[in-house]
């Protein structure tokens, strides 16, 4: 069984208050906590948001940064590298073409070439060759030193093969050879 | 809002009569009569005159800014039951069935009348209507004493909505108010399922037995078993002999708070006013 809702006077909050006693404070109370959890809720929420896009904003600005170091790097190689690269360059550069016909110039049967180490940064040649004599060997580079592109050129070892039966020569010269003629 | 220094007031008012009583206290609450006023009885019925005697008895007490409760007498209000009709589909079909109800009941149209019901659409509901000029004098007396009003109803409303806790099933809750009976009738699930308000002689109120003899006239008015529970709001002076009432059949009990009890057997007026404190 419940009240009747018979009254003739005019609905007011004060009429609410006095019908309701201490239903009204329960549910005014209910609504203040809940108005308060709500605006704890929406504060906190807020907060954390901030929070997160602060850290996302610092986030991507670490990432800006490290982006931007990255690309200096990368597009500055480090010292060694450099070199290593410019070494590189520069074998890759070689006149192979001029100084192979050179050297099949005036190379003969009697002188047999076995090494050839080429020294790009220098611009010098380690050959160690091999001749049946020790005149062909002068022979060959009183040859060398007639060739316009080849200066330098220092014997720099000499030896009988004894391990050959033929007892050849084998020397070790160097030269250095220089740039402007057509590959 | 709420305000707990104003004071708080209870205004009970018959055809001829006026009472104002006072709750103090928050948790333990004590009424206090504050003031009564008796009218001559050729001003007796005539509601502006009940409101100008309002205002000086309010004025006489220095009663401003006071919340309150006016408690009208059954005889100054209209009440009646309706049964909802089978096909209602809003608030407004309820409406218009208890306004049809109050032009076969009174013969008049319900222009000049403020009607106020407990609509229910799947039981009988009690309605009430007060002239609405009369209205319009309480809030006359609203604005010049600044008062919160928290409620204006008939006792037997009042009553109700206040003791309807204690009531049994099939309970009868009866008002007299100066010669005249309310009773309201409860049904199995305890709302009210009949109104009646009908003229007594003094002799059908004088003892027990006759009070038993003419409540048992009205059941059989009604064609209605009378209800073993006959529960009075207050003790008011026609019905002293209330106070020596054993139990019996039927079982009469009056359920003023015992804080009343110093009051002892009341006056209408005061009667009104307790029934609201």
């Amino acid at each position: 069984m419940t009240r009747l809702y018979i009254d003739f006077s005019e609905p007011t909050l004060s009429q609410i208050v006095h019908r309701g006693g201490w239903r009204f404070a329960m549910a005014a109370t209910t609504v203040v906590l809940i108005l308060a959890g709500a605006y704890g809720a929406i504060v906190f929420l807020h907060t954390k948001t901030q929070s997160l896009e602060d850290q996302l904003a610092e986030l991507h600005q670490q990432a800006m940064r490290a982006e931007k170091t990255q690309r200096k790097e990368s597009s500055k190689p480090p010292a060694a590298n450099q070199q290593a690269i410019l070494a590189m360059m520069a074998q890759l550069n070689l006149p192979w073409a001029q100084l192979l016909r050179t050297f099949d110039s005036i190379t003969s049967k009697q002188v047999a070439l076995l090494e050839f180490m080429p020294d790009s940064i220098t611009r010098t040649i380690k050959i160690v060759a091999e001749a049946r004599n020790s005149a062909q060997m002068t022979r060959y580079l009183e040859a060398l030193k007639k060739q316009e592109n080849l200066v330098n050129v220092r014997l720099v070892h000499h030896e009988i093969n004894a391990a050959d039966k033929l007892n050849p020569i084998r020397f070790e010269f160097e030269v250095q050879w220089v740039t402007g003629g057509a590959p | 809002m709420l305000n707990v220094s104003s004071p708080q007031i209870c205004i009970g008012i018959t055809p001829s009569s006026i009472a104002i009583t006072r709750v103090t206290g928050i948790l333990r609450k004590s009424t206090q009569v504050v003031a009564e006023k008796i009218l001559p009885l050729d001003q007796r019925g005539v509601f502006k005159q009940l409101c100008d005697q309002l205002s000086a008895l309010l004025k006489d007490n220095g009663l401003r800014n006071a919340s309150a409760k006016i408690v009208l007498s059954d005889a100054l209000a209209r009440m009646w039951v309706v049964d909802p009709p089978l096909n209602t589909s809003s608030l407004s079909d309820l409406q218009a069935a208890a306004a049809a109800r109050f032009q076969v009941l009174y013969g008049e149209t319900p222009a000049q009348w403020m009607i106020q019901a407990d609509y229910q659409a799947d039981r009988t509901f009690l309605a009430a209507a007060m002239p609405s000029a009369w209205l319009e004098a309480i809030e006359v007396v609203r604005r010049d004493f600044q008062l919160k009003i928290n409620e204006i109803a008939p006792q037997s409303v009042v009553a109700y909505n206040r003791w309807h806790h204690l009531l049994q099933a099939g309970a009868w809750l009866v008002n007299h108010q100066e010669g005249k009976i309310a009773i309201a009738i409860t049904g199995g699930k305890k709302h009210i399922i009949a109104y009646r308000h009908i003229q007594c002689r003094p002799q059908d109120i004088a003892d027990e037995s006759s009070f038993t003899q003419f409540l048992r006239q009205q059941a059989l008015l009604m064609s209605i078993p009378l209800s073993g529970s006959i529960c009075f709001p207050n003790l008011t002076h026609e019905l002293s002999w209330l106070k020596f009432s054993r139990a019996g059949q039927p079982n009469y009990r009056v359920l003023q708070k015992k804080a009343f009890d110093h009051l002892n057997a009341v006056s209408n007026g005061v009667d009104l006013a307790l029934t609201g404190a």
